[in-house]
C-alpha cells in the first residue's frame, strides 16, 4: 500500500474539495434567492420555487462533472490493472498527469500494480539458487535478454547452441544467433510488447538458427516478455527446444535433389545438342521445311525442361538457405533487352508477341543477372501459359517509380487470376486449381521469383482481373542506393542469400 | 577466332559421355577446331601434360581420375601449361567447392545450360595468347 502520507493527503484533498463545493453551493443558493427576489418582486414561496428549480438544473450538471472528477482516480487504477492483465486487452496505460485528486496516491498504487505484474529482473540473479542449479542442467536452452537485447543470463545448453568460444553473457543476442522465422520475427514481437504490453508470451514452432560459421539448426522458441524499466535487468526470457532431428531431416532433401538434377541434366544436354544438329540440317536444307517448326518446338521444350530443372534445384536451395546471389552494377536497359531477346523463340513458337517499353535515363541497378533473367522468364512463361490463342500480346515495360525504384511490369491480356487463388499466388505449389483449360505447370515459378526479388531488396506484386488479364510487377534497387544501404562502397559486389524465410534483422525489413 | 594462325586450334575434350563428346567434337570440327575426345581421366591427364593443346575441356565427373584431381596434378606438374582449362559439369556444387575448382581453371561451364554451338561461340571468344 502507498505511504500513509499519501492516503492522508488524498483524504485532505477530497475533504477540501467537498467542503469548498458545499460552501459555494450554499452561498450560491442564498445569493440566487436574494437576486431573484430583488429583480422579480415575487412572494417568498414563488421565489423559493424558482430558485429551487434553477438549483436542481445546476445541481444535475455540476453533479455529473464532479462525479467524473471523483471517480477519476479509481478509473485510472482500474485502467492500470486491466493494462497489465495477461490476456491482451486493447487499453492504453493511464495518463496520470490528468489527475488532480489524489495524484500521488494513485500514481503510487499504479506503480505497485505494474511492479507486481512485471516482476522482471530475476533471471540474472538465479545462479547459485536451487532454481539456478536446475536451469544449469536443463537440456533446454534458457537465456535472458535485457531491453537492449544483451544477454543477461545463459545456461550451458544455450551457450552450446551459440557455438561461441567465449562467454556469451553481456553480448548482443542477435549478433550471436542469426535467426530466421516463418512469421513474425522476435525483434518485431518484442517491439510490439514494448508499446502494447507489460507481460506477454509467444511460441514459435520451427525456427532456424544459423550460429555464424556453423550449420543451420532447427528449434522451437518460446519467449516471455516482462516489462522492466530498469537497465540491465532481464526483460525477455527465451527458451529454445532442440528440434534438429525433427526439422533437420528435411536437409537431406537437398542432396537427393542435387543428385536427381545431375542425372536429369545429362540426357538434357544430349537432347539439346542433337536438336541443334537438326537445326543446322534445317538451315542447310536437308530436312523438309515443314519440319522446321517441329524442330523449333523441340528446342523450346528442351529449354523449358532445362529451366524447370534449374527451378527445382533453386527452390531446394532456397529451402536450405543455400542460394547465394551476387549483386553487381548493371545497365538495366541492356540486360532487359537481352533477356527479352532470348525469350523471342519461346514466345514466337507459342504464337505470342512481346512489346517492350523502356523509359529513358534509367539509373544502373544492383542485380544478379541470372536470377533476374529467371524471374522475367517465369513471368513471361506465365503470361504465355495463361493467354488463350486469340490473345497474342504481352507487354513489358520498365520505368523509375517516384520512390526511386526501378519497376518492371509484365502484362498479359489472358485469363487472369481467380480471386480465391490471389492470396496464395506466391506460395509453393499454389497451383492446385484446375481451370477449364487444364494448364500444366509446377507451381514453383512465382515462389522462386518472390524469393529472388526479395533477396534483391525488391517487391513483387500482382494486379489481375479474371477474364481480362494480369499485371505482374517487381521492383529492383538502383545500384547507388543499394551500395549506400549495404555500405559496400568500394567493393562493387553485394552478396545476398535467397530463401523463403524472414530474417530476424532490421536490414531485411524494406 | 581470335588467333590468326595457319594451324587449327587443338582441343582436348575429357568427357566420358559418348554422345556429349560426339556433339562437341562435331560442332568444334565444323568451326575448324581439331578435337581429341578422351573418356578416361588418367589418360586425359597424360595427353594434357604433353602441352600440345590450346584448350582443355575437362569434365569433373569422369572415371579413372576425378576431374578435380586431373586439374590439381596438371597445375602441379605442368605449371607453364599453355592450354586454357575449361571445367565442364552437370553437377551442382556448393559455392565453396565451385570456387575451389574455378580458382584453378580458366572457366566453369554447366553443360546442360549451353548447346554445342554456344560452347563454340564461347571458345571463339577466348584469348589463347
Amino acid at each position: 500500500m502507498g505511504e500513509p502520507g499519501y492516503l492522508e493527503k488524498a483524504l485532505a484533498a477530497i475533504r477540501t474539495y467537498i467542503v469548498v463545493w458545499l460552501i459555494f453551493s450554499g452561498l450560491f443558493i442564498v445569493g440566487l434567492y436574494w437576486t431573484v427576489s430583488q429583480i422579480f418582486a415575487f412572494n417568498p414561496i414563488m421565489t423559493t420555487g424558482i430558485v429551487a428549480g434553477i438549483w436542481i438544473v445546476i445541481a444535475i450538471v455540476l453533479g455529473s462533472l464532479m462525479a467524473k472528477q471523483v471517480l477519476l482516480p479509481l478509473k485510472y487504477l482500474a485502467q492500470a490493472i486491466l493494462h497489465v492483465s495477461p490476456t491482451p486487452v486493447a487499453i492504453a496505460p493511464p495518463d496520470l498527469e490528468k489527475l488532480t485528486l489524489g495524484k500521488e496516491l494513485i500514481s503510487n498504487l499504479v506503480r505497485q500494480v505494474y511492479g507486481y505484474a512485471a516482476r522482471g529482473g530475476g533471471l540474472e540473479q538465479v545462479a547459485g539458487t536451487p532454481a539456478g542449479v536446475s536451469l544449469q542442467q536443463l537440456p533446454i536452452g534458457v537465456m535472458g535478454l535485457d531491453a537492449e537485447a544483451r544477454i543477461t543470463y545463459a545456461n550451458p545448453k544455450a551457450k552450446e547452441y551459440s557455438h561461441s568460444p567465449t562467454d556469451i553473457v553481456g553480448k548482443d543476442f542477435y549478433s550471436l544467433f542469426d535467426i530466421l522465422f516463418r512469421e513474425q520475427t522476435l525483434v518485431d514481437w518484442v517491439a510490439e510488447c514494448e508499446t502494447n504490453a507489460v507481460t506477454a508470451q509467444k511460441f514459435w514452432r520451427g525456427i532456424r538458427m544459423n550460429p555464424f560459421g556453423e550449420k543451420t539448426q532447427y528449434f522451437d522458441l518460446c519467449a516471455r516478455y516482462n516489462k522492466t524499466l530498469e537497465k540491465d535487468k532481464t526483460q525477455v526470457v527465451i527458451t529454445v527446444f532442440d528440434q534438429n532431428e525433427v526439422y533437420g531431416a528435411e536437409e537431406k532433401g537437398l542432396s537427393f535433389i542435387a543428385l536427381a538434377v545431375h542425372e536429369l541434366r545429362t540426357p538434357l544436354t544430349i537432347l539439346r545438342g542433337y536438336i541443334e544438329v537438326f537445326q543446322d540440317e534445317v538451315k542447310e536444307g536437308s530436312i523438309k521445311p515443314e519440319l522446321a517448326v517441329f524442330v523449333k518446338k523441340m528446342q523450346v521444350s528442351s529449354e523449358n525442361l532445362a529451366a524447370f530443372v534449374n527451378n527445382i534445384l533453386n527452390v531446394a536451395k532456397i529451402e536450405e538457405n543455400q542460394l547465394t546471389l551476387k549483386l553487381h552494377e548493371e545497365n538495366w536497359s541492356d540486360v532487359l533487352t537481352k533477356i527479352i531477346a532470348n525469350l523471342k523463340l519461346r514466345t514466337e513458337v507459342s504464337g505470342k508477341k512481346i512489346e517492350l517499353e523502356i523509359a529513358p535515363g534509367l539509373p544502373t541497378v544492383g542485380i544478379d543477372r541470372i536470377s533476374i533473367a529467371e524471374v522475367i522468364t517465369n513471368l513471361i512463361d506465365n503470361s504465355i501459359k495463361y493467354s488463350p490463342p486469340d490473345k497474342t500480346l504481352i507487354k513489358v515495360r520498365t520505368y523509375l517509380t517516384k520512390d526511386g525504384f526501378v519497376e518492371t511490369i509484365v502484362q498479359d491480356f489472358g485469363l487472369g487470376v481467380p480471386t480465391q487463388v490471389m492470396p496464395h499466388l506466391f506460395e509453393k505449389f499454389s497451383r492446385n486449381y484446375r481451370n477449364k483449360n487444364n494448364i500444366i505447370g509446377s507451381g514453383l515459378g512465382l515462389y522462386l521469383s518472390k524469393a529472388l526479388i526479395t533477396a534483391h531488396s525488391g517487391n513483387i506484386w500482382v494486379r489481375s482481373k479474371e477474364g481480362e488479364g494480369s499485371e505482374f510487377g517487381f521492383t529492383i534497387m538502383p545500384f547507388a542506393r543499394l551500395s549506400e544501404e549495404e555500405k559496400s562502397g568500394v567493393n562493387k559486389e553485394v552478396t545476398r542469400n535467397a530463401h523463403g524465410w524472414i530474417k530476424n534483422h532490421s536490414l531485411s525489413r524494406r | 577466332m581470335t588467333t590468326i594462325s595457319a594451324e587449327p586450334i587443338r582441343v582436348l575434350c575429357v568427357e566420358d559421355e559418348e554422345f556429349i563428346g560426339e556433339l562437341y567434337k562435331r560442332a568444334l570440327n565444323r568451326e575448324g577446331y581439331d578435337v581429341d575426345v578422351i573418356a578416361d581421366g588418367a589418360e586425359g591427364l597424360e595427353k594434357a601434360k604433353s602441352n600440345l593443346y590450346d584448350i582443355v575441356l575437362l569434365d569433373i565427373m569422369i572415371p579413372g581420375m576425378l576431374g578435380m584431381d586431373v586439374l590439381t596434378e596438371l597445375r602441379k606438374v605442368t605449371p607453364k601449361l599453355k592450354a586454357k582449362i575449361i571445367i565442364t559439369t552437370n553437377l551442382e556444387q556448393n559455392d565453396e567447392a565451385r570456387q575451389a575448382v574455378e580458382s584453378m581453371a580458366d572457366a566453369y561451364i554447366i553443360k546442360a545450360e549451353i548447346t554445342p554451338r554456344q560452347l563454340v561461340e564461347f571458345l571463339n571468344k577466348l584469348d589463347l595468347n
